[in-house]
């Protein structure tokens, strides 16, 4: 492995361990995915994410149209 | 149709596939449509269709206080939306889906922000922490008004079940991802499901797409050492709940289960193990990514499997005898026209003929024989001939088949039982013009004969007339019920509401107005109080109707969804006024602004044979009912149902004579006979004798100092469709369905059995007017 991946890689454990709410929002995604950071995640548009607690039905709503504003693989639909 | 659920929250669906896939987003939901109506499919385009058309998923909820559902579906979303990595990318590739993460956002913020309050930084394992017992009506999965959406899908009343069927229509999903929570102590389900199935679905290709999805979901569980089971729950012919619902459309129905029990972010099991929301999140996460993987894989079989739904349904559902449906024109047109809305809300197609007709042999719901009927033009007709014939035929039914005698929910749910439609079946697609059906019947006010001379009168032939009459009381209107039979200036009358100028103001003639133009009734300006036949307007048979003050239990001690029924009865159904009011409050308040209270079905709740809970005299202690005993007496109308009648009961609160006779053994619903005992304003609108649902059954007779008004008929005769045990009919025979009895100035009206489950009943919505109406006519 290269070195400097390496480090990153081990930053990046250390500052999982120092920010729970970010380790457990890994813990619940999926295994071995990676992940385009332009995409917002649940914790850049409600500075949260699961399991740290449970969205309001208010804050699914902001979340569901910020991303359906930004990505082009989404498209939101009121029933 | 409401974009909203009830307290006018969105309901929203997320689509997300690849760019190229929704570029082309109209193509592929049209050519998805071509396979769910094989009529529209064009020769040899069904190759091209499987090829070139992604499958198409919706993952969803309708219990979203199941906590761990909604956070699953925006990781998933997050997922499919961000990630790019091989597996995803296949994904999106090859599938449309369609996530509706907060399906019915009443309960789903009823319990965040209640859980909000309560929590604590640490969060708390203690089953008994304050964070793992909500307050009455928080964590249920109930809409705004406290009913079950999850129990609506066959009258598709709820705003959130008629969304999720427009969605489906029109998007067109092949495989349902339902996902869910259960009992703390239990794993994680998916199917396949037991038996009984309905015989009305390709069971066998169920069957082959349970197992060929759970075969992937294994080894993902198993690989990560986590506990599941399947083949043994959540099996059963009733359409009412979501996933099921889903498999009448083409779709294959997946239901998954966690373990969640209180759930909170963690909580302590039995043994001592904690079950955390991570957890809970990631075993539904890792379900929903292996079947999109499964679908992937198996996109071109789906496709196929799907048209041939629809193609094996053109014909009448396959072993079944009949063909088609015909319904009579009602005395009622609001049942009717009820009825075909519920039809129409389920896609299913109807046709209205245009000319008389017979039919050598029809079979129909409230008698034994096969026979000739004849049936007048304007009768609906529905095919089994449509791509909807297994859901149609389904909800029409006269009683489902259930392999083994298990039953989840209830056991009996035809459309016609519910509405009281009369309705016959034939085996052959009657040859009588026809034209489409794409509204129901319109309802419409009108009052005939301009500004009444002597009085306005309107017949009384559905909840309808009694609604109106309710609402012109309710304003002050003086009014009443003409018994009849009865002609007045040449229209004849079963029985007549009569709102007399002399005994009315001036302003009363733009009140009838108003009340019309909300109303949809049909009244009738008369200059005359003579009748050519039957009692004159003048004459004391004219029974007096109050004005009605109503208020009705809720809140603690109420089972939610009883008090849900008469909230959206009120509320929502026939938009009449009326105050909810807690326990406490009928136990201390001034109850003199009030001369009806309605006790719905709650304190103990009764399941297969069993008695749960607190009864109704817990809640009220001695003082309250003694309260409550004390404004009876003076002169008020206490409604009881069920629960609220054991309260009432010599058994329970004291407050009558009644008997309570204990439970029947298990009575999952069945449709039952009664007949009216004595003649009484309570049954006007009925015949002597008519049906009523039992389940859960309690038993009750009126006591020395009371009366019977309807009572269960004799066995034998008792049972028109459903479930019930030769022991439980022979429990039921003779015990009553409807007392009467006065303390001092008022009486206590008690129902045996709920009358309005669910307001799904809306044949006995009479029954409760009368009550309301006509109680004080109570001797």
């Amino acid at each position: 492995m290269h070195p400097f991946k390496l480090l990153g890689t081990a930053l990046c454990l250390l500052g999982a361990q120092l920010m729970p709410g970010l380790a457990a929002a890994q813990d619940t995604r999926v295994p071995d995915s990676t992940y385009n950071r332009d995409v917002p995640t649940i914790q850049d548009v409600l500075d949260f994410e699961p399991p740290e607690r449970f969205a309001s039905f208010y804050e699914t709503e902001k979340l569901l149209h910020r991303w359906a504003a930004r990505i082009t693989r989404a498209r939101n639909s009121t029933c | 149709m409401g974009r909203e659920d009830y307290e006018g929250k969105k309901l929203y669906m997320l689509i997300v596939s690849s760019p190229e896939n929704l570029a082309a987003l109209d193509t592929h939901v049209g050519n998805l449509s071509k396979l769910a109506d094989p009529r529209t499919l064009g020769s040899g385009e069904l190759d091209a269709i499987v090829e070139n058309t992604p499958a198409t998923v919706m993952i969803s909820t309708i219990d979203t206080s199941e906590a761990s559902s909604v956070e699953a579906m925006q990781i998933a979303a997050y997922q499919l939306l961000a990630g790019n990595d091989a597996r995803t990318l296949r994904i999106l590739d090859n599938v449309l889906t369609y996530i509706i993460p907060v399906e019915n956002p009443s309960p789903r913020d009823r319990y965040v922000s209640w859980y909000n309050t309560v929590r604590s930084r640490i969060p708390k394992s203690d089953p008994n922490a304050a964070e793992h017992n909500p307050p009455w009506g928080v964590g249920n999965d109930s809409n705004h008004y406290q009913l079950d959406p999850n129990r609506d899908m066959v009258p598709l009343q709820m705003r959130e079940g008629r969304a999720k069927v427009e969605l489906i229509r029109k998007w067109r999903p092949e495989l349902a991802l339902d996902i869910h929570e259960m009992g703390a102590e239990s794993t994680f389900f998916f199917p396949p499901y037991p038996e009984p199935y309905n015989t009305n679905l390709p069971n066998d290709t169920l069957k082959k797409w349970w197992e060929i999805y759970a075969q992937d979901m294994r080894k993902q569980f198993d690989e990560r050492g986590w506990q599941y089971f399947s083949g043994e729950s959540f099996g059963s012919p009733f359409l009412g709940m979501h996933t099921l619902y889903t498999q009448y459309h083409g779709m294959i129905g997946i239901l998954f289960e966690q373990a969640a029990g209180s759930g909170g972010l963690v909580l302590e099991r039995e043994d001592g193990s904690l079950l955390t929301l991570r957890d809970r999140i990631q075993h539904h996460v890792t379900g929903i990514m292996s079947y999109l993987d499964t679908t992937v894989e198996k996109r071109p079989e789906l496709h196929r499997d799907f048209y041939e739904f629809f193609r094996s349904s053109m014909n009448g559902v396959p072993d079944v005898e009949h063909k088609a449906y015909a319904f009579p024109p009602d005395d009622d047109p609001n049942k009717m026209s009820q009825f075909i809305q519920s039809l129409l809300a389920h896609g299913i197609e109807v046709q209205r003929t245009t000319e008389a007709f017979s039919a050598p042999r029809a079979k129909g719901y409230y008698t034994e024989n096969t026979e000739r009927h004849d049936f007048p033009a304007g009768t609906y007709l529905v095919s089994l001939q449509q791509p909807l014939s297994r859901l149609a035929n389904a909800v029409l039914e006269k009683e489902p088949y259930h392999s083994i005698p298990v039953f989840y929910d209830i056991s009996v749910w035809a459309l016609p039982y519910q509405y009281g439609i009369d309705g016959y079946w034939m085996n052959d697609v009657p040859r009588v013009p026809t034209e489409p059906v794409a509204q129901p019947p319109k309802l419409r006010g009108e009052i005939a004969g301009g500004r009444a001379g002597f009085a306005y009168v309107w017949p009384y032939r559905g909840a309808l007339d009694a609604a109106a009459a309710y609402r012109l009381a309710e304003s002050g209107v003086s009014l009443y019920l003409q018994p009849g039979p009865t002609v007045l200036d040449g229209t004849s009358y079963d029985a007549a509401f009569v709102a007399p100028v002399a005994d009315n103001d001036e302003s009363f003639h733009d009140t009838v107005k108003a009340v019309v133009e909300e109303i949809p009734v049909q009244v009738k300006a008369v200059s005359t109080g003579y009748s050519s036949e039957g009692s004159d307007l003048g004459s004391g048979s004219m029974q007096p109707v109050g004005k009605p003050a109503v208020a009705v239990l809720t809140r603690d001690g109420t089972d939610t969804s009883a008090w849900g029924s008469f909230y959206f009865f009120f509320d929502e159904m026939y938009r009449l006024p009326f105050t909810p009011i807690t326990a406490q409050q009928l136990s201390e308040a001034d109850l003199s602004r009030y001369n009806t209270i309605i006790i719905p079905d709650g304190g103990q709740s009764v399941r297969r044979g069993e008695i749960r809970g607190k009864p109704y005299e817990w809640y009220f202690r001695k003082e309250g009912t003694q309260h409550l005993k004390d404004w009876v007496a003076r002169g008020g109308t206490l409604i009881t149902v069920k629960g609220g009648t054991a309260f009432a009961s010599g058994e329970g609160g004291e407050l009558t004579s009644t008997k309570s006779l204990g439970l029947t053994k298990e009575t999952p619903g069945a449709i039952l006979r009664v007949e009216a005992r004595n003649q009484s304003p309570l049954t006007a609108g009925y015949p002597s004798n008519f049906h009523v649902l039992s389940r859960n059954t309690r038993l009750f007779s009126a006591g020395d100092a009371g009366r019977s008004v309807l009572s269960y008929v004799d066995a034998g005769a008792m049972n028109v469709a459903g479930y019930l045990l030769e022991e439980d009919e022979a429990k039921l025979a003779g015990t009553d369905f409807l007392m009467t009895e006065t303390i001092g100035k008022g009486r206590v009206i008690m129902f045996a059995e709920d009358p309005n489950l669910r307001n799904q009943w809306t044949h006995l919505h009479q029954l409760i007017f009368n009550a309301i109406l006509f109680g004080p006519l109570v001797r």
